[in-house]
C-alpha cells in the first residue's frame, strides 16, 4: 500500500470504560466501577489478541499511538502497561504516544509508570474551571481535582499535555469562557482543544433538550465565544490549526492530523474505526462479540473516487492550512477548480473560502458556517 | 318483440356521505342474486380505491338487477349511482335525468343534511318520484320518527310509510323493493320512434375504447348501426351494446326504450362523449335532441408540476390517462421560472382538484408541487378587449386594465344554531354578502351567502369545519360575475419574483394575505449564508417584508476517525434534501414552501 505523503500510519486503541457517562457524551463507553476487574481483564486480553492478529497488516510501523475512550485511565495500570507494551511492537521508536486521562481517575504514581513505559503525551479532559459547569456536564471531577492531576502529570514527567475545554454550555457567559481559557493557557499546556458543545442523540443532554429542560447557548453567543477563543488563544501563543484545535508551534496532535490528512489509521478495540487501503471499516460495538475475539470488519466501505474527493474536501478544509490544489490535481487527475467550478465561485463571492499560495482555505466567515460550505461543495 | 317497459324501473339513490348509500346498493345487488355472497366485495359500486377511502363516489356507474317480486314476476331494476359532491353537480343532474325515481336515504340518527337537500331538489326538479328510506334504524341513537318528520317538514314529501331499514344488518330490505316497484313509474318512451338515448357517463376501457353509458328514451340501438352524437356532431359505428352487471359489462343484442346500458363504438377519447348529449341513429335521426345538455367548464385552475423535473413526461402521460376517463379535466403545458415545466390544469371544483392530485400521486406515483388555485377573472382592458384570466402570471399591466370581474357563488351552509355567529363572521371576512337564514328546525339553520369564488378556494372548507367543530356542511353554485377591486400580489424572494406564488386577491385583503404568506415563507425557507428578504408586492409597492436571517454558526465541532463516515452520511442526506429544493436565484426554497402558503392558518 502506498502511503500518502510518505507518512507512517497511526494506531488508535479504544478503551470503552468510564467512571460514569457524561451528559453530553455519545462515544462508545460504559460506566465501569471498581467491581469490573474481570471485564477489564478479558477486554485487555481481547485487545492484545486483536493487535497480534491485525497489526501485522500495517504497511509500515506506526508513528503515533493514541489510547482514547471512554477513559483509558480507569483501566488498571497493569492492563494499560500490557496494551502499551504490545503496541510498541508495531511502532517506530520516536512514536507520539497519547493517552486520554480524566482528572481524578489516575494517581501520580500511575502517571509516572505510564510515562516510564513510553507514553509521552497526555490529553486531559479539563472542560471548565467552574465546578457548577462541570456538574452540569456530568463530569466526575472538580476543578480542584483537575489542578491536582495536572500537577501530578507534570511531576510524572509529561511535558506534552493537551487540555480539552468546552464552550457554548448551558448558562455559560462569555466572561466565564474567557476565564477558563486564560486559566488553561496560564498552565502552559502544549495543546488546547476548544469544543463547542453539540447535543447528540442518545445522550442525557439530548433527552433534557427534547423535554425542554436544557437550553443550549444561542447561536450568537456560540459564535462570539468561538471568535473570542480563536483571538485570545492566538494572543496567548496557541495557533489555531483546526476548527477546534490550537497548539504551541510544533505541537499539533500528530495522531489526529492523520484523520484530517487521510493518512491510514488502524483502530483497535470495541467499535474502533479504521482507514487503510482506500477502505473504511469499524469493529463490532458488541462487547460480548469483541471479547469472544470477533474482529471481523463491520460497515466496510470501499471508497469511490467521489467519496475520496468528498473526504479530501471536508477533512482538508477543517485545517487552517486548507487543501493543496496541486495535491488535489495530482491525486484526482482533475483540478479542484474544474470539479467544483460552481460552488467555488459562489463560496468565494460570499467570502466563505479563499485561494492563495496554491491552497484553498476557509475564510473566517466560512469557518463559522463550515457545514453549510461543505454542503455547497459536496451536494452539487 | 319489444321488452315490456312496465317491468323496468330506473332509479338512483340520494344520500348524504355516510348515510349508507353504498351499503344499501350492495344489499340490493346481493338480494337480486346476481352475485353470490362470496363474490360480494364490500361496496361493489365504488371501484376506485380512492373513492373507498374517502367514502365518496366519484364516477357515476350503473348496475342492472333482476328482481323476482313476491307475485313471481321479474322486474329489471337499473340502479344508477350518482356522484355525491357539488363539484359534480352536472354529472348528478344527468344521472338523475336517466331515472324515473330516486331513493332518498336518510340516516335515522342524523336526519336530513344540507348536501342531500341540493340533490333532492335537483331530483324533484327533474320530475323524479322521490321515495324516502330511513336507514340505520338499529343504531342506539336512531330516531326514525324524527327523521320522518324532518323529511316531511324540510323537503315536503310524505314519509310516514317510508321503509325503516338497516342496510348493514339486512333489516326490511324487501320493503325497499316493494316501494321501488309500487312507487317509481315505469319508463314510457316510444320504442318505435327514432333512437333517442341520453349519455350520462362514460369510461375508458383498454380493449373496447370508450364505453358510453346511456339511457334509451325512445327507439332502439344495436350492433352495426351508426350512432350519431348530436352535441359532438360525430358518428360512430356501434360494435357492442350491453347491460351492467356489478363490476362487469354483459353484451346483449339490443337496447330498447326504457333500458339503461352501454354502447361501445371504438371511440378513442372520453372527451368525444359528453354527459347530457343525445345519441340518435345516423340514418334515422330524431328531430329533437333530449333537453338539458350543457358543456361543463372548469371553475378552478392551478399549476401542477413534478417535484422532480425529469418526471415531466410521466406527469403528461398520467394526465392523458386520467383525461381518458374524465372529460372535465383540462390541462395545458405551463412553464414557471420557479417550478420548471408542468401543466396548468382546470377542474370542476376544489374536490375535483384534490382528487386528481391524489390520484396522480397515488396511482401514478408522482411527487407534485401544486400552485395556489385560481378562478377565472374577467378583465376589461382599456382597448375594450375582455380577457379571461386563469393564471395570475398572465395578468396584464394594471395601467391597461379598465376593470375586473370575479366569479360569485351562492353558498348554502347548513349548521347547528350555536355556530351561526362564528360562521357568519367567517363569511363576512371572506367578503360574503348575507342573503338570509332559514331555521330548518329548532337546532339547525340554513345560512345563505353570496361569496366570491376566490375566497373559498383556499382554505374556506377547513375554516368552516374548524369553526363549527365539523358540523357545518356547505354547498355552492356559480351565480355569475361581479366587478371587484382586484390586484395581483407578487412574492419576491431575495428580490426575485416567484411566479408560482403570485395571487390575484381583493385589494382590501391583499395586505393581510401578503403579510401571512411572507411570515409563512420565513418559516419554510432555510437560513442561507446570506440574508434572504421576502417581500410581498403589489406592482412596485412593497406591502409586507420578512427576512430570513443569515446562518451565523453551523460547525461540526469534532471530526475524528469514527466521525468521518457519519459525517459523509449526513452530507448525503443533505444532498437528497437539496435535490428537493427549488432554486430561486441563489436561494433554495423547499417544495414544501410552495404548498404551505396555500394553507395559511386562521388567526
Amino acid at each position: 500500500m502506498a502511503l500518502p505523503d510518505g507518512s507512517a500510519p497511526g494506531i488508535y486503541i479504544h478503551i470503552p470504560f468510564c467512571l460514569k457517562k457524561c451528559s453530553y457524551c455519545d462515544f462508545l463507553s460504559f460506566p465501569a466501577g471498581p467491581g469490573s476487574g474481570e471485564l477489564f481483564r478479558s477486554y485487555t486480553d481481547a485487545l492484545i489478541h486483536e493487535m497480534d492478529e491485525r497489526c501485522g497488516l500495517l504497511p509500515a510501523p506506526a508513528d503515533t499511538i493514541y489510547v482514547g475512550g471512554g477513559t483509558p485511565t480507569v483501566l488498571p495500570l497493569e492492563s494499560l502497561s500490557r496494551i502499551l507494551e504490545k503496541s510498541f511492537a508495531f511502532a517506530t521508536p520516536c512514536c507520539e504516544v497519547t493517552i486520554e486521562a480524566n482528572p481524578a481517575t489516575i494517581s501520580r504514581d500511575a502517571l509516572a509508570a505510564l510515562r516510564a513505559l513510553g507514553a509521552n503525551r497526555l490529553s486531559v479532559g479539563m472542560q471548565s474551571i467552574f465546578d457548577d459547569k462541570l456538574k452540569i456536564l456530568g463530569r466526575a471531577h472538580t476543578f480542584g481535582q483537575f489542578l491536582e492531576s495536572y500537577e501530578d502529570a507534570l511531576a510524572a514527567g509529561f511535558d506534552n499535555i493537551s487540555l480539552d475545554l468546552m464552550y457554548a454550555l448551558p448558562g455559560q457567559t462569555l466572561q466565564e469562557w474567557e476565564e477558563s481559557i486564560r486559566l488553561a493557557a496560564s498552565l502552559s499546556p502544549r495543546h488546547i482543544s476548544a469544543y463547542s458543545l453539540s447535543i447528540e442523540e442518545g445522550t442525557r443532554f439530548w433527552d433534557l433538550a427534547e423535554a425542554g429542560l436544557l437550553q443550549k447557548a444561542d447561536e450568537d453567543a456560540d459564535l462570539e465565544m468561538s471568535h473570542m477563543a480563536a483571538a485570545l488563544l492566538g494572543e496567548l501563543g496557541y495557533e489555531q490549526y483546526e476548527i477546534s484545535n490550537y497548539a504551541q508551534p510544533g505541537f499539533w496532535s500528530r495522531h489526529n492530523s492523520k484523520y484530517w490528512k487521510r493518512i491510514p489509521t488502524l483502530g483497535l478495540g470495541l467499535g474502533a474505526h479504521s482507514f487503510a487501503g482506500g477502505k473504511r471499516w469499524s469493529n463490532t460495538r458488541d462487547m460480548k462479540e469483541y471479547i469472544d475475539r470477533d474482529f471481523g470488519m463491520r460497515g466496510l466501505e470501499d471508497l469511490s473516487r467521489w467519496d475520496e474527493i468528498q473526504e479530501t474536501v471536508f477533512l482538508g478544509l477543517r485545517l487552517n492550512e486548507g487543501i493543496s490544489l496541486q495535491d488535489f490535481l495530482d491525486r484526482f487527475g482533475e483540478s479542484f477548480e474544474s470539479v467544483f467550478k460552481g460552488p467555488l465561485e459562489k463560496m468565494e463571492k460570499l467570502g466563505a473560502v479563499s485561494r492563495a499560495g496554491g491552497r484553498l482555505r476557509l475564510a473566517p466567515r466560512g469557518r463559522d458556517v463550515l457545514n453549510a460550505v461543505m454542503a455547497e461543495f459536496l451536494c452539487q | 318483440m319489444y321488452r315490456d317497459q312496465t317491468k323496468i324501473r330506473n332509479f338512483c339513490i340520494i344520500a348524504h356521505i355516510d348515510h349508507g348509500k353504498s351499503t344499501l346498493a350492495d344489499r340490493l345487488i346481493e338480494k337480486t342474486g346476481l352475485l353470490t355472497q362470496r363474490e360480494m366485495m364490500a361496496q361493489v359500486l365504488d371501484t376506485m380505491d380512492l373513492e373507498r377511502e374517502r367514502g365518496i363516489t366519484i364516477k357515476a356507474q350503473a348496475v342492472r338487477l333482476v328482481h323476482k317480486a313476491p307475485s313471481g314476476e321479474e322486474y329489471i331494476l337499473n340502479l344508477i349511482d350518482t356522484p355525491g359532491h357539488v363539484d359534480f353537480n352536472y354529472e348528478v343532474s344527468r344521472s338523475l335525468a336517466a331515472c324515473e325515481g330516486a331513493l332518498l336515504i336518510v340516516d335515522a340518527a342524523q336526519g336530513v343534511e344540507a348536501q342531500t337537500l341540493a340533490n333532492v331538489y335537483l331530483a324533484l326538479e327533474s320530475g323524479l318520484e322521490v321515495v324516502p328510506v330511513i336507514n340505520k334504524i338499529d343504531l342506539i341513537s336512531a330516531n326514525p320518527d324524527g327523521a320522518v318528520k324532518e323529511i316531511e317538514d324540510i323537503i315536503g314529501i310524505p314519509a310516514a310509510d317510508a321503509p325503516r331499514i338497516s342496510a348493514k344488518n339486512d333489516i326490511n330490505i324487501d320493503q325497499v323493493f316493494t316501494r321501488i316497484i309500487e312507487s317509481i313509474p315505469a319508463p314510457s318512451g316510444d320504442p318505435e320512434a327514432p333512437l333517442r338515448a341520453m349519455v350520462f357517463d362514460s369510461v375508458y376501457d383498454a380493449y373496447k375504447g370508450v364505453m358510453v353509458f346511456v339511457r334509451v328514451v325512445d327507439g332502439e340501438v344495436k350492433k352495426g348501426v351508426s350512432a350519431f352524437f348530436m352535441a359532438v356532431g360525430k358518428s360512430y359505428d356501434v360494435v357492442e351494446v350491453g347491460f351492467f352487471a356489478p363490476g362487469k359489462f354483459i353484451p346483449c343484442d339490443q337496447l330498447q326504450a326504457g333500458d339503461v346500458g352501454y354502447i361501445a363504438a371504438s371511440i378513442k377519447n372520453v372527451g368525444d362523449t359528453r354527459p347530457g348529449d343525445t345519441v340518435t341513429e345516423t340514418g334515422r335521426r330524431t328531430p329533437e335532441p333530449l333537453p338539458g345538455y350543457k358543456k361543463v367548464n372548469p371553475m378552478v385552475y392551478c399549476g401542477i408540476f413534478p417535484a422532480d423535473g425529469a418526471k415531466y413526461q410521466d406527469l403528461r402521460d398520467a394526465l392523458d390517462k386520467l383525461k381518458l376517463n374524465d372529460a372535465s379535466l383540462q390541462f395545458e403545458p405551463e412553464n414557471s421560472t420557479a417550478l420548471g415545466f408542468g401543466f396548468r390544469c382546470g377542474f370542476l371544483g376544489l374536490l375535483h382538484l384534490e382528487i386528481i392530485q391524489e390520484r396522480l400521486e397515488r396511482e401514478y406515483n408522482l411527487d407534485l408541487v401544486t400552485t395556489a388555485p385560481s378562478v377565472i377573472y374577467k378583465i376589461h382592458l382599456k382597448n375594450e378587449d375582455v380577457i379571461e384570466l386563469s393564471n395570475p402570471s398572465d395578468m396584464p399591466d394594471p395601467s391597461n386594465i379598465l376593470s375586473m370581474e370575479e366569479p360569485i357563488v351562492k353558498a348554502e351552509i347548513m349548521l347547528p344554531k350555536e355556530y351561526i355567529g362564528a360562521i357568519m363572521e367567517l363569511c363576512q371576512q371572506r367578503r360574503g354578502e348575507y342573503m338570509g337564514i332559514e331555521y330548518l328546525e329548532e337546532t339547525r339553520a340554513l345560512l345563505k351567502y353570496e361569496l366570491p369564488l376566490n375566497e373559498i378556494i383556499y382554505d374556506f372548507f377547513d375554516a368552516l369545519k374548524s369553526r363549527s367543530r365539523g358540523y357545518a356542511s356547505f354547498d355552492y353554485e356559480l351565480v355569475g360575475y361581479k366587478e371587484s377591486e382586484l390586484v395581483k400580489l407578487d412574492i419576491l424572494v431575495n428580490h426575485e419574483v416567484v411566479d408560482a406564488l403570485s395571487f390575484v386577491v381583493h385589494a382590501a385583503g391583499a395586505y393581510d394575505r401578503g403579510r401571512r404568506i411572507a411570515e409563512k415563507l420565513k418559516k419554510e425557507i432555510p437560513r442561507h449564508l446570506f440574508e434572504v428578504p421576502i417581500q410581498a408586492c403589489i406592482g412596485s409597492k412593497i406591502i409586507a417584508r420578512e427576512t430570513v436571517s443569515a446562518l451565523r454558526k453551523d460547525v461540526l465541532a469534532k471530526c475524528y476517525g469514527g466521525d468521518i463516515t457519519r459525517k459523509k452520511k449526513l452530507l448525503e442526506k443533505q444532498k437528497e434534501g437539496k435535490k428537493r429544493m427549488r432554486q430561486i436565484g441563489s436561494v433554495e426554497v423547499p417544495q414544501q414552501a410552495f404548498m404551505s402558503v396555500l394553507k395559511l392558518e386562521e388567526e
